[in-house]
C-alpha cells in the first residue's frame, strides 16, 4: 500500500465520520421542541 | 409507433405502473370513503397484472429507452420483478392497517405505487439524472408514507427524521454525482465509464465516490449512515417499516452495484472501503440488536446487520460475488417480509410490539409461532433454511476471491453465530418462557386472509428457496452475467461512435 492509497483512506475516513456525525445530531435532535 | 416499441421493450412494466398509479389516483378521488377498498383490489391487480407483464419483456438482449437512460438485461428484470413482489406483499400486509386507520386508504395505496415506480427505475437508471429523479420518486413517497398515521406522534417523528436524514443524503449524493460530471462531462453512465478508462486516479474521483457511496449508505443504512433507521422503523407504520427494509434497500443494492461494477470497479482503494463499512455495518448492527426489547428495533439493527452481509459481495467484487448478493437479497426478500408480516398480525391483535409480549405464544397458536421462528432461524442462516444457503452461497464466493478477503469472511462467520443470540431471543420467549399477558387472554389469534396469504407464501419460500435453490442460483448468476457483459460492447459502440467522428 503506498502512501497515496493511505493519505486517500484518511480523506475517505474523514468525510465518512463528518457524515456520520451529521446523522448521528439530526437523529438526536427532538423535533418536537423546535430546535431546528 | 417505433420508438414507443422501442421504450415498451425496456420499459413496459414501468409504463402499466404508471398507468395503473392514474387509475388509483382517480379512484381515489372518485370513490366515496365506504368504497375506498376498491382502490386495494385495483392495486393488486394491477400489479399481479404488471408481474405477468415482465413475460413480453425481451431477457437475453439488452434494450435500451430514452437514448440510454435507461437499460433492461438480466439484471435489472431480476431485480425489478423482486421489487414488484415486495410492492404487492407489502399492499396486501396493509389492507388490514390501512382499513383500521379508516382515513385516507387510497392515497396509502397509491403512495405505495409511486415508491415502488421509483425503485424500479432506480435499478435501470443508467443516466446520472435519471437515477436521481428516481431516487427522488422513491423518497418522496416514502418520507408521506412514513408520516401516514399523522395524528401518532411517533410516526411524526419518523416522518420528520426520515424527510431530514433522506433530503441531505440526496443532497450529498447529487454533489457526489456533480464531482463526476465535472471530471468526464458527461452524464450518461456508460460514457462516464469510457471516458474513465482514459483518466488517473484523482482526488475529485476519491471525492465523488465518498459522497456518491455515503447517499447510498444513507439508503441501505449502512454503518455510519444508519442512525435513522431503528426510530424510522419504530414508528412508521408496520407495512411501511417492511417496505422500506426490504424493496427500498434492494432498489439501492441494485443502483450501487451497477455503480460499483461500473464506474468505480478497477480501484482497489474503493473496495477496500467497502469492506471496511461491510464489516463495521454487520458487527455493530448485531452487537446493537443484543440489547434491543422492542422487536421492531431489533428488526431494524438485523437489516443494518443483514446490509453488511449484502455488502461483502460488492466487497470482493467477482461476478460470483454479485450473483451471491443477488441470491441474498433474493431469500432477504423472502425471510424478512415474513418476519414483518407477523409482527404486523401480532401488533393488529394486540397493538404491542415489546419481545416480552411475545412470551409463551406458542402455546396459544403453535402454527403462528412456527412461521415466526422459520423466518428467524433463516435471517439467523441455521441450516436448512434458505438464509443458511444464502450465506454460504456468499461466503463461498469470498474464499474463492482470494486469501486477501479471508479476515473478511472470518468476520462475518463470527458475525453470523453471534445474530443467532439475539434472533433466539424471541424463540425463546414464545416456546420457554412463561405464558404472558396476550397468551393468557382467551380466544384463537385471528388472522385476516390478506395477511395469512403473505405469511404462508414467504414462509414457504424461505423454507423451499434452500432447499431448490439450483434454479434461482442460476438465475442470480445471469443477473451477475449481464452487467459484467454490458460493459464491454457499450465502450466499443462509443468507440467505433468517436472514431467515425475524428474520420
Amino acid at each position: 500500500m503506498s502512501f497515496d492509497d493511505i493519505f486517500n483512506f484518511v480523506v475517505i475516513l474523514f468525510f465518512f465520520i463528518l457524515f456520520a456525525y451529521a446523522g448521528y445530531r439530526i437523529n438526536k435532535t427532538d423535533f418536537s421542541k423546535d430546535e431546528i | 409507433m417505433n420508438l414507443l416499441f422501442d421504450i415498451a421493450n425496456a420499459l413496459l412494466p414501468e409504463m402499466l405502473l404508471a398507468i395503473l398509479i392514474i387509475i388509483c389516483l382517480v379512484l381515489t378521488f372518485s370513490l366515496k370513503d365506504d368504497d375506498q377498498n376498491l382502490v386495494f383490489v385495483a392495486a393488486i391487480t394491477g400489479l399481479i397484472f404488471i408481474l405477468v407483464s415482465f413475460v413480453f419483456l425481451p431477457h437475453s438482449q439488452e434494450n435500451s429507452a430514452f437514448f440510454g437512460a435507461f437499460i433492461s438485461n438480466s439484471f435489472t428484470i431480476l431485480f425489478r420483478i423482486l421489487i414488484l413482489l415486495g410492492a404487492i406483499f407489502t399492499v396486501l400486509l396493509s389492507k388490514r392497517y390501512v382499513c383500521n386507520f379508516g382515513n385516507s386508504i387510497g392515497e396509502f395505496y397509491t403512495l405505495i405505487l409511486m415508491a415502488t415506480l421509483g425503485a424500479m427505475l432506480l435499478t435501470g437508471a443508467n443516466d446520472l439524472i435519471m437515477l436521481f429523479v428516481a431516487i427522488e420518486t422513491l423518497s418522496i413517497s416514502s418520507f408521506a408514507l412514513c408520516g401516514y398515521t399523522k395524528l401518532d406522534k411517533l410516526s411524526n417523528e419518523a416522518a420528520l427524521k426520515y424527510l431530514v436524514i433522506g433530503a441531505a443524503s440526496t443532497a450529498v449524493m447529487l454533489y457526489g454525482f456533480s464531482f463526476l460530471y465535472g471530471i468526464t462531462g458527461q452524464t450518461n453512465i456508460d460514457d462516464i465509464v469510457y471516458a474513465l478508462s482514459h483518466y488517473e486516479v484523482s482526488m475529485a474521483l476519491i471525492i465523488s465516490f465518498i459522497f456518491v457511496v455515503a447517499g447510498f449508505g444513507y439508503k441501505l443504512s449502512a454503518v455510519p449512515f444508519h442512525t435513522w433507521a431503528p426510530d424510522v422503523y419504530q414508528g412508521a407504520p408496520i407495512p411501511v417499516a417492511a417496505y422500506l427494509s426490504v424493496v427500498s434497500k434492494i432498489a439501492a443494492f441494485a443502483a450501487l452495484i451497477r455503480f460499483m461494477t461500473l464506474i468505480y470497479a478497477d480501484i482497489s482503494i474503493f473496495t477496500a472501503v467497502i469492506a471496511v463499512i461491510s464489516v463495521i455495518t454487520m458487527t455493530a448492527g448485531n452487537l446493537m440488536a443484543v440489547g434491543q426489547k422492542n422487536i421492531k428495533r431489533l428488526l431494524a439493527y438485523s437489516s443494518i446487520a443483514q446490509a453488511g452481509y449484502v455488502l461483502l459481495g460488492l466487497a470482493v467484487l467477482t461476478t460470483e460475488g454479485i450473483s451471491g448478493m443477488i441470491f441474498y437479497l433474493i431469500v432477504y426478500l423472502f425471510m424478512n417480509l415474513g418476519t414483518w408480516a407477523a409482527v404486523q398480525i401480532f401488533a393488529s391483535q394486540t397493538g404491542m410490539d415489546s419481545i416480552n409480549d411475545y412470551n409463551g405464544l406458542a402455546h396459544k397458536n403453535r402454527y403462528f409461532a412456527l412461521c415466526l421462528s422459520i423466518c428467524l432461524l433463516s435471517l439467523a442462516g441455521i441450516p436448512i433454511t434458505s438464509g443458511f444457503f444464502a450465506k454460504f452461497y456468499l461466503f463461498k464466493a469470498i474464499l474463492f476471491a482470494g486469501y486477501e478477503f479471508m479476515p473478511l469472511l472470518i468476520i462475518a462467520l463470527i458475525n453470523t453465530v453471534f445474530a443467532v443470540f439475539y434472533y433466539l431471543k424471541v424463540i425463546r420467549a414464545m416456546y420457554v418462557r412463561p405464558v404472558g399477558k396476550f397468551a393468557k387472554q382467551n380466544g384463537e389469534v385471528k388472522i385476516s386472509l390478506s395477511l395469512q396469504s403473505v405469511l404462508i407464501v414467504t414462509v414457504l419460500a424461505t423454507v423451499f428457496l434452500g432447499i431448490f435453490a439450483g434454479p434461482v442460483i442460476d438465475l442470480s448468476k445471469a443477473g451477475a452475467d449481464s452487467l459484467r457483459i454490458n460493459k464491454k460492447p457499450q465502450i466499443e459502440k462509443i468507440t467505433n461512435i468517436t472514431s467515425c467522428l475524428r474520420q
